[in-house]
This record gives structure tokens, sequence and C-alpha cells, in this order.
């Protein structure tokens, strides 16, 4: 089973995959794919992946109200037929549910909506099956991007968990030297940067010392390679997008 | 390997910053498989020094005056970093500031990555370092949970494992307490006499070193070289050019002042402490359900019993206008306890100010009473200028002060703290000694009653200590000011606090009596 797993799809093949199928989506409006891109994201994730079940609900929250904000903004708002104020007080006693039916908007408010569920769908494909570390060493690897950014991006994100705290600290400094801190005052953020600069002097210090150099080559423990299958995964996705995109019939 | 006589030479070296000359015409030498002090007073560049001689600066653009240093007999300006580190590595003094990964395996491979070791090669080469220097269990730790000492300690591992031949280390007990430091140091000592390492260490006190050191180099102002190769042998020979210099000199009862000779001035409770219960962080439902789950899946395990810091039962009071030092290991609670003092971390029990209990007094009152200064005095600053912010602190507790009188006052509270020259610089590039003490002076220079100091006087030389300590005392007796302070020095504790607890298996324990201080009095 460990071998059907998408985080071991090579991350730089999976970016441009997902990029390419947003591209697609963009210029079509077939809500059977774009459902069928959704489904797809979600299936990929339960069955094929380590992605916890709790985090893809957590991100799908927002997603949905998003496509369901853009649903009754279709409803409305959309290009022909669309409903004045005027007709929504005339049919006001008729239940919703029905007023929607009833309305040729329907189809283009599914459209919006879909639409958002396959781009957050993929988003979430994208983020919850992709290790960073993974994905920035094969960004070196096959996108060429330079050690000296990737490692400073690593560190950077090694260092978040810090920002948080050092906020609290600044706040606390004020307060404690009788400086009054309101909710949105920026003194405290402030300094907060002044902080994180000198942070980074001193990794990129540390970093220095232990070797580390931008032009000199090195090794690599992790070293990603794009194979067969990443490809044909890749392909297989996009050709049955195109696939869907022609044959679908609404 | 090729013996060598040199391990690092440093030639003639003149350095600027910003103008400011920090190393003039300074040259030395650093034998190989030894383990050299570099000590002098706070601001004699040896923090500089160490930095040009590890080769981490002059920074890419920039140049020395003059000079050139040479590691191993190789001009360091013809190494590029990842030769460099097979020669000379450096560990900092600040133990979260190292890591690039999160996890010491990872930061390991990043390191032999550097100096292109084979893939294959990696796996084996750590595993034997890690078991070489016993930290097999913190390979896989988050870095962010171990504590200062196995930072430090996991820091030294990555050195290893790039097998460099010298080791730089700027002050690297800051903030670890005395065991933490003793394993350190015998682990130093193994690996000059194991691996011929060469060991140059930068630090205040020679404490914690004077067993193992091999020569003592002396800095004076600008890096001018005061004493080269003192030993063990010769070292009492050297105490008064130490003590002329300011700097701690073993055993030297350099502290003029004692608490004996002052007296409380009146038996006023002002802090008291009963049945208090400080926990580790502050435990949310979800975080404690995780750490349930690890503790069944076996990792990082943390007990009921491990999450309580203080459980101090008996009281304990503050009397106004005393000196109190909390002595302990570090990570047992003493910082906690002062953030929860200033109503920053929840606990149970009573905390009083001055007979009311915190909890009923409104946070702005409490610190316009109570002031702090933190571990780390780089949290501490509010102004991007160093007479700036003395200034801030007394302007807000004199709001009639006129401006000249105001820039007097502070320029006078600079120059007692050796600041002066620097008045017109960000604190943010001060040196470590200085800061600190910027921090302290500026928030004495505040009207708080009682003012909580978390290490005030680390990284500091003796002239600055005793400074530090004398105007605390001076305030104390002119203003009735009340202080806490925590330290790892018990020298330090014992000659100038009143009182002295130690936070001893979770509870705080009144050892003013036993204390070193008074044995050696009498």
């Amino acid at each position: 089973m460990n071998n059907l797993r998408v985080e071991r799809w090579n991350p730089s093949v999976k970016m441009f995959t997902v990029l390419l199928s947003v591209i697609l989506l963009s210029f079509q409006y077939k809500i059977m794919v774009t459902l069928g891109v959704f489904l797809f994201c979600l299936i990929m994730m339960i069955f094929f992946s380590d992605a916890r079940f709790k985090s893809i609900i957590k991100i799908l929250i927002p997603a949905t109200f998003a496509a369901l904000g853009m649903f009754v903004m279709g409803l409305y708002y959309s290009k022909n037929n669309s409903i004045t104020s005027m007709d929504v007080s005339d049919i006001s006693s008729v239940p919703y549910a029905l007023r929607a039916a009833m309305s040729t908007n329907l189809i283009s408010a599914a459209q919006l909506g879909s639409r958002i569920l396959a781009y957050a769908g993929l988003g979430i494909f994208f983020s919850l099956t992709t290790d960073e570390e993974f994905f920035i060493s094969s960004l070196m690897h096959q996108c060429h991007l330079s050690p000296k950014f990737a490692y400073g991006i690593l560190a950077a994100v090694h260092l978040v968990p810090n920002l948080g705290k050092e906020y609290k600290n600044a706040v606390f400094a004020f307060r404690t030297r009788g400086i009054r801190v309101g909710v949105f005052s920026l003194k405290p953020v402030f300094a907060m940067l002044v902080n994180s600069i000198y942070w980074s002097e001193n990794i990129a210090m540390a970093m220095q010392s232990k070797g580390f150099s931008d032009n000199e080559s090195r090794t690599y423990y992790i070293e990603p390679k794009v194979g067969v299958y990443d490809i044909l995964l890749s392909i297989a996705i996009l050709s049955l997008i195109v696939f869907a995109i022609n044959s679908a019939p609404i | 390997m090729k013996v060598c006589e040199a391990a690092i030479t440093v030639e003639d070296v003149t350095f600027r910053y910003q103008k400011r000359v920090i190393l003039d015409h300074v040259s030395l030498t650093i034998p190989e498989g030894k383990i050299s002090l570099i000590m002098g007073a706070s601001g004699s560049g040896k923090s500089t020094l160490s930095h040009i001689a590890s080769g981490l600066l002059p920074e890419e653009d920039e140049s020395l005056e003059s000079g050139e240093v040479y590691v191993f007999n190789q001009n360091i300006r013809n190494l590029t970093n990842n030769r460099r580190a097979e020669y000379v590595t450096m560990m900092f003094q600040n133990p979260d500031l190292q890591f690039c990964m999160d996890t010491l395996r990872k930061e390991m491979r990043f390191c032999l990555e550097n100096i292109s070791v084979p893939k294959d090669e990696m796996d084996s080469r750590i595993e034997r370092i890690a078991e070489e220097l016993s930290v097999e269990s913190l390979l896989d730790r988050k870095l962010f949970t171990l504590s200062g000492g196995e930072k430090q300690k996991a820091a030294l591992c990555c050195l290893r494992v790039i097998k460099s031949r010298c080791i730089i280390l700027d002050e690297p007990f800051a903030n670890l307490d005395s065991i933490s430091a003793m394993n350190l140091i015998s682990l130093l000592k193994d690996l000059r006499d194991d691996f011929g390492m060469t060991i140059v260490a930068v630090d205040h006190q020679i404490d914690y070193w004077k067993d193992v050191f091999d020569s003592i180099i002396l800095l004076g102002s600008n890096g001018k070289i005061l004493s080269d190769g003192i030993t063990r042998d010769t070292l009492s020979s050297h105490s008064s050019l130490f003590i002329k210099e300011g700097v701690f000199f073993p055993d030297y009862e350099s502290f003029k002042q004692n608490r004996f000779a002052s007296s409380i001035s009146n038996d006023k409770e002002i802090v008291t402490l009963e049945n208090l219960v400080i926990r580790r962080g502050e435990e949310s439902k979800k975080d404690r359900r995780r750490r349930l789950k690890r503790n069944k899946r076996g990792i990082f395990k943390l007990d009921e019993a491990d999450m309580i810091l203080i459980n101090q039962k008996s009281k304990i009071s503050f009397m106004k206008g005393s000196m109190t030092a909390l002595l302990g290991r570090s990570g047992c609670g003493k910082t906690t306890l002062f953030l929860s003092l200033l109503k920053q971390h929840s606990y149970d029990g009573t905390i009083e100010y001055d007979g009311t209990d915190i909890k009923k007094i409104k946070l702005k009152e409490l610190s316009n009473n109570v002031g702090i200064v933190f571990q780390n005095p780089i949290n501490q600053f509010i102004t991007q200028n160093v007479l700036e912010e003395v200034k801030v602190s007394i302007k807000l507790w004199n709001k009639t002060i006129d401006s000249d009188e105001l820039d007097e006052m502070a320029l006078d509270m600079l120059e007692d703290y050796g600041l002066r020259d620097y008045k017109r610089q960000s604190p943010y590039l001060l040196s470590q000694g200085q800061m600190r003490r910027l921090a302290v002076l500026s928030v004495l220079a505040g009207g708080q009653k009682v003012l909580l100091l978390d290490e005030p006087t680390y990284g500091q030389d003796r002239k600055s200590t005793e400074t530090i300590m004398s105007n605390l005392k001076s305030k104390m007796e002119s203003d009735g000011l009340t202080v806490i302070f925590t330290t790892h020095d018990r020298k330090l504790a014992a000659s100038w606090a009143d009182s002295i607890y130690e936070l001893n298996d979770k509870s705080f324990i009144n050892v003013t009596e036993e204390s070193e201080g008074r044995e050696s009095f009498e």
C-alpha cells in the first residue's frame, strides 16, 4: 500500500500538474468536470495519502462556504434572466428551494460554486500531500532553485513557531515598561521584525560556519528524481480532464 | 594527521565596524590541540576577534583594514566556506539560532551535504557521532523542544560530524545552568584529549574552565593582547592584571560590598507567595489530549507531575527594600515564576503584592509597581537608540522634567554603565554584555518599587557586575527598592543578596544560612 501514496509523487511534477489542471478548469464551465476534479482530489487524499481526515475537513469548511456564496451569487446575478429584486419580492411566498429550482440560473450558479470547490480541492490536495522539505529539495533538483533560497526558506519555516512567541514578548516588554500597547499597535510588530532580522543574521552565520556556501558543489541526502510513473500519472490526470471537458454533457 | 604548531594565526588584524575601531593591529597564535580561553572586559572585541578567526567576519562585501588570518597554515580568505569548515567552525552563544533544520539528524545531514560527503556514508557517520557524544535520544526530537544544554550539545555534534579540527565557542554557557555547562566542558575535554581537537572559547569567567584550560589570552581595549599564554600554573601570578582589567578572577573576593553591610530598611512584606503551584506552559485541553496520546505511544513522556514546575506549600515573603537571589537549574521555573508575578502565566495559590492579591490588581497598575529585566535583553528594547531607551523610562516617571535635565540625567546614567560612547547607536548593535547592561539600566531608570531581574549579570565582566549590583543596592537604600534576581552564580548571590532561595525539587528552600558566602565571610 505504501507504494501507492501520492506523497511519493515528485512534488515538482505534482505542482505542474495541479497548475495545469487549474488552467484547464479556468476555460470551461462544465459542472461534471469541476465536481469530478473535486471528488477525484478527495478520493486521492482519503484513500491514497497520509493526509489526516480532520485537516481535510478543516480546510474544506471555509471553502464550502465560499462555494455556497458563489452559488447564491450566481443564482441571483447571472447575465441572462437575472431575477430583479422586484421579482423576488413578488414570489417571496414561494419556498426558497422551489424558487431556486425554478430559476434558469441554477446551472450557472452551480458552475460558479463547483469551480470554487474544484480549485479548493486541488489546493488542499497539493498542500496536504506534500512534505515541505521534500518539495523544496525537489525544487532544487527539478527547478534549479538555488540552495541559498532553499535552505533559507527551510530555516525561516522552522522559525515560524518562534514569531508568535516573539510578538507576545514584545507586547509584554512594552507593557512592563509602562507603555500602552493597543490591539492594533504597530510598535511590538516593529520590535518583532527587528528581532527577526537579528535572527536571520545569526542563523545565516551559523550556516556559513557549518560550511554552507551558495556556489560550491554539495551532496544531497534526499535527491528527488522524476520517474516514469511520475510523468505517467501526470499525463493520465491531465488527459482525463481534457477528455471530460470534451465529452461531458453539462 | 600532519602535526601543525599553530591552529590559528592572526596577523596584525585591524577591523572597523561603522567607523568604530574594534580591533587595532591584533596578532595572536592559537596552538593546536589545546583549550585556549580568550578573556577580556566587556567591549574589548573578544567576540569580534573570534568571528574573524573563524572566517565569518568580515562579511563578503567587506574586508579587513589590515592583516591576515591563517588556519592550519592556509590563508582563510582563500578557503571556501565548505573547505574552511573542515578546519574551523564556530559555536554560538544563542542556542536557538544555530539550526536551519528542525531535527538534529536533519541538521547533521545538512552539515555533511555542505562538505560534500557521499550520501551513502551520511547515516553511518551520523550514528557514530551520536553514539560518541551519547545524543542518540536527541536525534529525532524537534529541536525547539530541547533544553538549552541539549541544544548546545546538538550544536557541538554538528561541528563534530564535520570533523572540524578547531572549534571556536562564543560564550557557550550563556543561559546554561552549571550542570549542563559542566557536561559540555567534559565533552570538550574529551574532544581535545581523544581527537586532538583545538578548542578556543570566549568567556567571561574562568570558573568552569579552570581545570581544563591550557592557556588564556587576555585582551585589553581594542583587542590589545595584554597577556598571551597564561597557563594553569602561572594563573595566580596574573591576578592583579585580571583585576585591573575588571575581568573575573577565580576565588578573588571581588565584591567589596556585602549583604551584611546593608540592613533591611524595614521588615514589611512586599511580595508573598503561598500554596503556589505553577505549571509548565498553559496547557489547553487540546494540548493535554495530545500529551496523553504521546505518553501512550511512549514518545517524549511527560507525566502530570512533570507538568508542575513549582509546588510551593510554605509561605515565602520578600521584604521591602531587600535583595533576594533565586538559584536553581535552568528550566526549573524561575523565569516562569517571574511571569506569574506579573500575571503573564497562570498559577494556583496566592501571590500578594503589598498585601493585595495580584489577581485583584489591574495589570497596568501592577506593572507600574513591578518591573522586569528579561533574560534575553533583546526582548526588552522599545526604541531605536541607546539614549532614547533610557530617556523613555525617565520621562514616564518624571512627567514634568525638562529636556535638558532629562538629557543630562540619561547621559550620567549611561556614563556609569560605560555606554555613553554608544548613545546614538541602536540597542540591537551593542555587544551582548552591553545589551544586558542597557536593559537593566532602562528598567532601573523607571520608578517601579519591585524589580525582577532574570540573570542580570550574565556575560558581564567583574567591573560591570559590580556597577550593576551596587547601583541596585544604592537604589534600594535611597528609594526602598525591592530586588529579586535569578542567577546561576552562587558567589554573586552570596556576596550581594540579603536572602537566598534555591529552587530544588519544585519548591524554594531558604539557603541563606548555608550559602558559601557566609562561610567565607566568617
